[in-house]
């Protein structure tokens, strides 16, 4: 099996395919502390992709509860177990085995194949924290259990388990963004992507018979738009770009900014080896156990950046720029109190000022004779 | 002639001809090397399995093996034997398969997957090339039927609210107008897909897209397609085949009936001695695409 580098987990690993990055990786990044789990992004999604038959109960983009919550029922439970020990060694390099890696013989992916009531309840363990409230208690500034909203979509994955586990090779990537799509017309529903993701991702259709999965909104992406999920976010929590290829890394970039020169984003379990594309950043409140887990050894660092953004105006210009504007960022600059965000072309595209401006008006409107309810 | 008396008669002769009927195990050493097509002069029944001409073709059984050479596989084979019948006449070419499987699979769904069978001919059968599929410049002809396909036909196309009578969607949303679900005295009323226009197949493109395994229209329970190597099975554009099969007792019989010659150049031409193979799926052991049994080439010899 060829040897591929997946720097999430600082090493080469075992894939079925060559090497082969897209000229730029379409790429998102979620703050996790700001979901409200207001489900707007699930909702847009699927009014947009999936109203139709066979998708009654398909959801590309979810928000889940965790620890408890999981759509797919239990699909990281499942998941987890399966890889054996999970290690990191000083350098952060995992030494544990990825989906590919401890692949049972004849298999090309470690996975496992959901039943259908696995995807009946949507939002099980919603707002479930990890302890029972006495009755009484009160915010004292330290919380007493914790929970937490992950938003999901497909990774549109650098090294996808499901293209790699497709024996009809009805997958592919594209080469200019870096998309995974399921050729609709060539996909028989054996279901091996299914099974194969580890992040579950790639939904069966019974009516249509195929698989379908989230198409990142390709036709907004192709001209210049973010896709619906990060449009319509309501606690303004995702911002989609491109990473750019290794070697053409750019600070002025939002998404390499974030990802590779701040890396105040980190992968979801970047132990599977899919090398993600939907980069998190971990929620504060939540012990360091848990999200190493999650999120691999960088945890600690990513969160004191985080914590340290009020002082680092670039980066606070960067988080700025998240469900800002329509249009797909491409580059940056922050100037005085703002923040811009240009295109592909060097457009301005957006502009944010670090401090909202402040109006009062008069509690009395002279003109209409009325009192007003709201002042700012 | 009391009615008594009349029912009991066309019992017993209901028994008679089922028992004469039945495609009985001739006994057999072991498995048989090579398949024997018998010249009838009969028609090549379409759909029943019971026809007497079958008996005129000797039974031999076909080993079928774990396909666990190529990812993804089976460890072991849950279907191990096949009894295969083979007869033709100047027009058509007919096989009556027969294997053991104690569960009719004919739905799909997330985690259900259907019972299959296929035969394979070479399409240059002095070259068979890999009896996988074939190979670059060795391509074969394959006849695949499924299950489901069948139950589409005789049942209507498979739809959500087969797989979950107690559904409810309010309404599936479209541009111009949503399709409502509805209560009437019959009770829940769901819109079928057969109903919805190709706009409104939007939300679907393998149907839309005409992808054919998401043919809602189908009319034979049975595909024709070319292949030249693993991952390559490809739908024929003119499908000349066709397939019929019945469960009962625990047991598949579904019978394969091909032109003798065909105007399709990627239809297996059919010369006194060519070669067939077969693969079996059983859809409760989640066996699909190339988690399979399958046979290697067994010579076929047109007598
Ligand atoms: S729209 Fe944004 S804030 Fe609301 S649930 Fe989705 S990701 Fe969270
Ligand atoms: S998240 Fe799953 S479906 Fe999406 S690209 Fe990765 S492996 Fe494929």
């Amino acid at each position: 099996m060829p040897k591929v580098y997946n720097w999430h987990i600082g090493r080469e690993m075992e894939y079925p395919y060559e090497e082969s990055r897209p000229e730029k990786q379409v790429a998102w990044v979620f703050d996790i502390n700001k979901c409200i789990e207001c489900q707007t992004c699930t909702v847009a999604c699927k009014t947009t992709w999936t109203s139709g038959k066979g998708q009654e109960s398909m959801f590309w983009n979810n928000v889940e509860t965790k620890p408890y919550g999981g759509y797919p029922i239990g699909w990281d439970l499942s998941i987890l177990p399966k890889l054996g020990e999970q290690v990191w060694n000083e350098n952060n390099v995992y030494e544990g085995k990825t989906v590919f890696e401890s692949a049972p013989q004849g298999e090309k992916v470690n996975g496992y194949l959901p039943s259908d009531e696995d995807y009946a309840h949507f939002n099980l363990g919603e707002d479930e924290c990890t302890e029972i409230i006495e009755k009484g208690a009160f915010f004292q500034g330290i919380h007493k259990a914790w929970m937490f909203y992950l938003a999901r979509i497909c990774n549109h994955c650098t090294y996808p388990a499901c293209l790699a586990a497709c024996p009809r090779k009805a997958i592919y990537k594209r080469k200019e963004d870096g998309i995974v799509l399921v050729d609709q017309t060539r996909c028989r529903g054996y279901r091996e992507c299914v099974k194969a993701c580890p992040y579950k991702k790639v939904f069966f259709n019974m009516v249509t018979r195929t698989s379908e999965k989230c198409i990142a909104c390709f036709p907004l992406i192709e001209r210049g738009e973010q896709p619906r999920c990060v449009q319509t976010c309501i606690g303004k929590i995702r911002l989609m770009g491109f990473l750019s290829p290794p070697e053409k890394i750019r600070r002025d970039n939002p998404l390499d900014f974030l990802v590779y020169y701040k890396k105040v984003a980190l992968p979801l379990y970047p132990q599977f080896g899919l090398e993600p594309n939907v980069y998190y950043i971990p929620p504060v409140h939540v012990p360091r156990e848990f999200l190493y887990q999650m999120f691999g050894p960088m945890v600690d660092e990513a969160i004191e950046t985080y914590r340290s953004a009020s002082e680092d105006k670039e980066l606070l210009g960067a988080l700025l720029l998240f469900t800002s504007t329509q249009k797909i960022i491409h580059s940056f600059r922050v100037k005085g109190d703002y923040v811009y965000g240009y295109d592909d072309k060097g457009n301005e595209v957006v502009k944010v000022p670090f401090t909202e401006p402040l109006y009062i008006r008069p509690y009395f409107d002279g003109k209409r004779n009325v009192y007003r309810h709201t002042v700012t | 002639m009391s009615k008594g008396f009349v029912l009991p008669f066309i019992g017993t002769l209901l028994g008679m001809l089922v028992s004469c009927g039945k495609a009985e195990e001739k006994p057999i050493e072991g498995f048989s090397q090579e398949i024997i097509a018998i010249r009838v002069s009969d028609t090549i029944p379409l759909t029943n399995p019971d026809a007497k001409v079958w008996q005129e073709a000797p039974a031999v059984l076909i080993e079928l093996k774990p396909q666990n050479m190529i990812p993804p596989i089976i460890q072991d084979a849950v279907i191990k034997q096949l009894t295969v019948r083979a007869i033709y006449n100047d027009d058509y070419f007919g096989m009556l398969l027969e294997w053991e499987d104690p569960t009719k699979d004919d739905i799909i769904n997330v985690d259900k997957f259907t019972d299959q069978v296929a035969i394979q001919f070479p399409i240059t059968p002095e070259n068979p090339g890999s009896f996988m599929m074939g190979n670059k410049g060795a391509p074969v002809h394959i006849i695949h039927w499924k299950a489901i396909w069948q139950r589409d036909i005789e049942q209507g196309y498979l739809d959500i609210q087969d797989l979950y009578p107690n559904m409810w969607v309010d309404l599936y949303y479209f541009k111009k107008q949503p399709i409502y679900s509805e209560f009437t005295e019959e009770g829940v009323k769901m819109p079928r897909v057969e109903e919805f226009s190709p706009e409104q197949n939007d939300y679907n493109p393998a149907i839309k897209m005409r992808n054919p395994v998401s043919l809602i229209e189908r009319q034979i329970p049975v595909e024709e397609a070319f292949a030249e190597g693993f991952g390559t099975f490809t739908t024929q554009l003119h499908q000349d085949a066709f397939a019929w099969g019945k469960y009962e007792d625990g047991r598949w019989r579904v019978i394969f009936v091909r032109p003798m010659v065909s105007p399709d150049s990627r239809d297996a031409p059919l010369p006194a001695e060519t070669m067939v193979a077969f693969a079996v799926w059983d859809g409760s052991a989640n066996q699909v695409g190339g988690r399979k049994q399958y046979t290697p080439w067994i010579p076929l010899k047109l007598q």
